[in-house]
């Protein structure tokens, strides 16, 4: 095995020029806008406390790549003369979840091939003793070939350390200020004005795009919650529309993928890949859970069944936290797995399960909301409302006053106020990309230089 | 596949050398040429689209006549050649053949461009332009104090130890320029960016000084009194090469930095910290930009930028000099620019050189005895890109006839009677030179031209022939259509220059007979004098100008006295970026893909004066038009100024010249369009 190559970015170097950008896509056959090397600026809107910086990024042919890791149809390699990590398109089924879990954004939908690609490392080049094309074309010569350097963190603003080895080296601004300018500035007109330039970058994650999901988890939860239920006889659960639920479920989690035909595959990777591990769970699930209805007399088979749906909640919990590049105990509001206890307790209707998995639910989820505040916007705030009223407000007095049709009032607006909530979830749901901690850090820089001019005003002459 | 040595012909300071692949009689690869030291780390996004440019399904690739619809059609070319040659021998009885206007630009630079003229001049003659839109102030003011127009090898720079970049964003216009800046700056160099806009080279400066737009002249007064008060500046190197130093020390002596710094609005902290860098670094290399030379005053800017060198003694050393333009490469021609562009002193009777490019609508209109009847512009898109879009554009509509022989339907094109498919650098070969760096380049052919494709070489004999010009002379002044025709032409271009073989250029560039890595290091300077001139007698008997360099506020100032402060306050800045040169490759989408709409840039406290937010659409206008487009805040911006960058068609509402007045710079018959005075209101 040779030494593990790495694109090494000399930000010194770097204007931002896009050479490399369109170099990528010429090498690649790839129409503008689809290259798989993009360059990302840190302060384009030229604030000026902060310098500008460009990030060159295509993929990073970790040593520990989370595209790897996580797809499901087992379809990336990495190869181990070069380094390079590809994606097989014999493998590949195009749930675009590598994309999720890539920090960097490496790999990309090719809609037309309904697939994933990636840089490739230009492997062919390399074979021939050539330098990619990006590194070939840059007229800075910011960007080179250099050796994985196995100690060293890269760092640079919008570049996320994931804890990947990614096979890249910065070299660090010689000069970390920006140029002293002489113009007189009007503070005043830059606090007023700068917040409404900077915006967020477009959202890779959106409800419109994720729709089969969220019914896909929302159904998953639900139906979880209706075999825990059953296996305590807290309800009879009819088990043909059950299985029709079920099945409706697993055909809309394949609804997303570009190639539907290889679903199969998605099982593919379940050593590693918490996807592949809740798309290998769930059918279990809806199996057992359906043995157990239709055969109520197979004594331990209930419980069984529900211990298999928690396991596949905490799949789909995992599903989205890797994504989020956060660990197993970061409990996210809409958790899947928490959402399973609240409506297994009120579906037993034992305040001892509901009220503190209904409490943490909703001090989570203010907790969201609150870190997510900025400012009065008529309808998200109309959805919080709605999805707590709906969700915790309207099942109270069926819970606490039971009466005939209470509990099942009380049920079905807990699983309405989920929906309400799952919706949300993917709404905001946002996956770090560069574009995205470009922003986070400038936020970070802003602060800090402010904090920072305000000592300087404080300190004495 | 095969790998072939190139070069890429646009007007731009890089002027790449390039190893192209071919496989299948298409381009399939564009990468650098190891050879050409200037450019060998890369090719720009632009020189890497011509994948796109040369196979984009936009491209003319047959000749098309509009019809009274406004659409084009095709017809075939013994069609458009008869049509041409109908109206040429109509012009040429009544009212004569300089009714017939021939416009060239900059859009391809080539030996064979020297063929057309040669037809014209066979054909009985044409009225043509002088000056050019590009640089000519600064070309002058360099001619008139150092002689000539070159400078150090622009590798060069990695051997200076302060490095001013004097209104010219390098990053983007020049970005090959930027490795030999981070050589510089590896090595310990001090950067110092002058320009109202915190462009991608300043990220790189220690010191941003952002003059009010027009005042790089006060500003460098005021160095220069600071440098002479202070004894920083090169006593044996005046004494022996520098004319005019005492007039010019009294012209310093008025502009304390107190004035400076007022006249420029700049603070008087920065006249001096660029005094005592200028006074104490050595070697200091200016590299001044061409944006800044575009003002009434710009001569005289560029000449007191000069005078800082010369009397530091930075000229003719390494790491030091003027980087404003390197002509060494012009060889082939006994006359170098400036001087080239300028109208004859004897006119022959044959050629009218009555059109000032910058004054490109009115003159049109004004010719007379005989008044213009025909147009045929190639390598050139004058209608936005010239100064006054309105009166350019009443100019070609005012005339009976119109050709243009172009590559896409640029704004100028879709004014055309008929349009006529033009080359792209791969399909015909031809010797470049370049303004930058000292290389001779071969730009070959590579493939044959597409569709129905002629080069303008062909277009010219195919007339010739119809005109009935003699055998003789078409033999003997327009290359034949074959391949060797060609290549025998240019080989007797290159015959004097024993270095210079189409053999020796096809392996790949070849510095210019006689290029000097460090120019004026035999302190020759080819002034009158003999010596750099800071005092210029030809300043005054050529262009009636003080002949010491000066500061005087340009045409339109906010601070001119007789204009109206309040009504046009801000500065129209209209600057050249990375994506595209001039208005070339606007239409490409892989150069959209990073620039897909016109912005107006402004500072945050104009925008907040005018009530206008980021992504508010502005109005950008003065008595001669305006700009309806998105506006954009730059926090780093200089006040006083809007910045909307150069090369958007008229036809997607960004031609920029819609606001500018025709008019020349006060030396060098330049254009001063950057004299734009606008105002900004939300739309």
């Amino acid at each position: 095995m040779t030494e593990q190559r790495a694109f090494h970015v000399d930000l010194n170097r770097c204007t931002g020029c896009g050479a490399c950008v369109v170099a990528c896509g010429n090498e690649n056959e790839l129409p503008a806008g689809r290259a798989w090397r993009q360059v990302h600026t840190f302060n384009e809107a030229r604030h000026p406390a902060l310098p500008v910086v460009h990030l060159s990024l295509a993929c990073n042919h970790c040593a520990d790549p989370a595209c790897l890791r996580h797809c499901p149809a087992a379809a990336y390699r990495k190869d181990s003369a070069t380094g390079a990590v590809s994606v097989d398109p014999d493998r590949c089924i195009g749930c675009t979840y590598c994309a999720w879990a890539c920090p960097y954004d490496a790999p990309r939908y090719n809609p037309e091939k309904r697939l994933m690609e990636k840089c490739t490392f230009c492997a062919e080049r390399l074979d021939e003793g050539r330098e990619p094309a990006c590194v070939a074309c840059c007229p800075t010569g910011a960007l080179q070939l250099d050796c994985m350097d196995p100690k060293g963190d890269p760092a640079a603003p919008g570049f996320t350390p994931a804890g990947l080895r990614p096979a890249i080296r910065f070299t660090p601004l010689r000069r970390a200020t920006p140029p002293e300018l002489t113009a007189p500035l009007d503070p005043a007109a830059v606090a007023a004005l700068h917040p409404g330039a900077l915006g967020w970058p477009a959202a890779k994650i959106t409800l419109r795009g994720e729709w089969p999901l969220v019914l896909f988890t929302w159904t998953a939860i639900v139906l979880v919650a209706l075999a825990a239920a059953s296996a305590g006889d807290a309800l009879a659960v009819p088990p043909l529309p059950f299985l029709a639920a079920g099945a409706t479920a697993l055909v809309l989690s394949a609804l997303h993928l570009g190639r539907k035909a290889r679903a199969w595959r998605a099982a593919a990777n379940w050593r590693t890949s918490w996807l592949s591990r809740e798309i290998v769970i769930l059918p279990l699930f809806l199996a057992l859970a359906g043995a157990h209805l239709l055969r109520p007399d197979w004594p331990h088979l209930g419980w069984i069944a529900a211990a298999a749906g928690f396991a596949a909640l905490i799949a789909i919990d995992r599903v989205y936290q890797v994504a989020m590049q956060v660990g197993p105990l970061n409990f996210l509001s809409d958790q899947a797995l928490l959402t399973g206890f609240f409506l297994t307790g009120v579906l037993y209707r034992d305040p001892w399960l509901y009220v503190p998995a209904g409490a943490l639910k909703l001090a989570l989820y203010a907790y969201r909301k609150l870190r997510r505040w900025d400012g009065f916007r008529l309808g998200p705030a109309a959805a919080s409302a709605l999805r707590v009223a709906v969700g915790f407000g309207l099942p109270l007095p069926g819970l606490v006053l039971g009466g005939p049709a209470g509990p099942a009032i009380a049920a079905a607006a807990v699983i309405a106020g989920e929906f309400i909530d799952r919706c949300e979830f993917y709404g905001e749901l946002e996956v770090i990309t560069p574009r995205r901690q470009l922003r986070l850090d400038l936020d970070a820089a802003l602060t800090k230089a402010e904090n920072s001019s305000r000592q300087d005003a404080k300190a004495p002459s | 596949m095969a790998i072939y040595t190139t070069a890429c012909p646009r007007n731009c300071y890089s002027t790449c050398g390039l190893r192209v692949e071919v496989a299948d009689g298409r381009i399939r690869r564009i990468e650098p040429h190891p050879d050409n030291r200037a450019t060998a780390n890369g090719v720009c996004l632009k020189g890497l689209s011509y994948l796109e440019r040369v196979y984009s399904p936009d491209r003319i690739l047959q000749p098309m006549r509009r019809g009274g619809d406004g659409r084009f059609t095709q017809i075939p070319w013994d069609d458009a050649l008869d049509l041409i040659a109908a109206r040429l021998r109509r012009y040429h009885a009544d009212p004569g053949p300089q009714s017939v206007f021939y416009y060239t630009g900059s859009g391809t630079k080539g030996l064979l461009n020297g063929v057309g003229m040669n037809f014209w001049r066979r054909f009985g003659g044409c009225t043509t332009t002088y000056g050019d839109l590009c640089w000519p102030a600064g070309l002058e003011a360099t001619r008139l104090t150092l002689g000539e127009v070159k400078h150090n090898a622009p590798w060069d720079l990695a051997n200076a130890r302060l490095i001013v970049m004097w209104g010219k964003n390098a990053a983007e216009t020049n970005v090959h320029q930027m490795a030999h800046v981070d050589e510089a700056l590896a090595a310990g160099a001090r950067l110092v960016v002058i320009d109202p806009r915190r462009t991608e080279t300043a990220e790189r400066a220690e010191l941003l000084i952002q003059p009010r737009p027009g005042a790089d002249g006060a500003l460098a007064l005021g160095v220069a009194h600071l440098l002479i008060r202070n004894g920083w500046i090169d006593r044996p190197f005046i004494d022996a090469h520098v004319l005019g130093f005492d007039a010019f020390a009294e012209r310093a002596a008025l502009w304390p930095p107190e004035r400076a710094a007022a006249t420029a609005d700049v603070p008087v902290a920065a006249v001096h910290r660029l005094a005592e860098l200028m006074g104490t670094v050595r070697p200091v290399t200016v590299s001044p930009g061409f944006g800044m030379q575009r003002y009434t005053n710009s001569g005289q800017t560029m000449r007191a930028m000069l005078a800082l060198l010369a009397i530091t003694g930075q000229i003719g050393r390494p790491g030091a000099g003027w980087m404003y333009a390197n002509l060494q490469t012009q060889i082939f021609s006994p006359v170098r620019d400036p001087l080239d562009f300028y109208p004859p002193e004897q006119p022959d009777g044959v050629v009218r050189v009555g059109v000032s490019t910058a004054r490109l609508g009115p003159d049109m209109l004004a010719q007379s005895d005989p008044p213009l009847r025909m147009a045929w512009v190639e390598r050139g898109n004058p209608i936005p890109q010239n100064p006054e879009t309105h009166s350019v554009l009443k100019a070609f509509r005012a005339l009976e006839f119109r050709v243009v022989v172009e590559e896409f339907l640029t704004d100028t094109a879709r004014e055309a009677d008929l349009v006529l498919p033009a080359k792209t650098l791969f399909e015909q070969t031809d010797v470049i030179g370049a303004y930058w760096h000292p290389y001779i380049q071969l730009r070959q052919k590579l493939i044959e031209p597409p569709g129905e494709v002629k080069p303008e070489t062909e277009i010219y004999r195919l007339l010739a022939h119809r005109l009935g010009f003699p055998a003789e002379a078409i033999a003997a002044e327009i290359p034949g259509p074959a391949d060797a025709d060609i290549e025998r032409w240019l080989a007797q271009r290159l015959a004097p220059f024993p270095e210079l073989t189409l053999e020796h250029l096809r392996e790949g560039p070849v510095l210019a007979p006689g290029a000097e890595a460090v120019a004026y290091a035999d302190g020759r300077f080819a002034t009158p004098s003999g010596r750099i001139e800071l005092y210029s007698e030809e300043a005054r008997t050529r262009w009636g100008l003080d002949p010491l360099p000066d500061h005087t506020e340009p045409a339109e100032s906010p601070r001119r006295a007789g204009l109206e402060p309040t009504r046009y306050p801000l500065q129209f800045l209209t600057p050249n970026t990375k994506n595209r040169i001039h208005s070339q490759f606007n239409n490409l989408n892989v150069i959209r893909q990073f620039s897909d709409r016109p912005q107006a840039w402004l500072s945050p406290l104009d925008a907040r004066a005018r009530g206008v937010a980021d992504g508010d659409r502005v109005r950008i206008f003065n008595d001669r038009g305006e700009l309806r487009i998105e506006a954009r805040i730059d926090f780093s911006l200089r006040a006083g100024c809007v910045v909307v960058t150069n090369g958007w068609w008229l036809s997607e509402g960004g031609a920029v010249n819609v606001t500018s007045h025709a008019r020349e710079t006060d030396m060098g018959f330049g254009a001063a369009f950057h004299d734009n005075l606008v105002e900004v209101e939300r739309a």
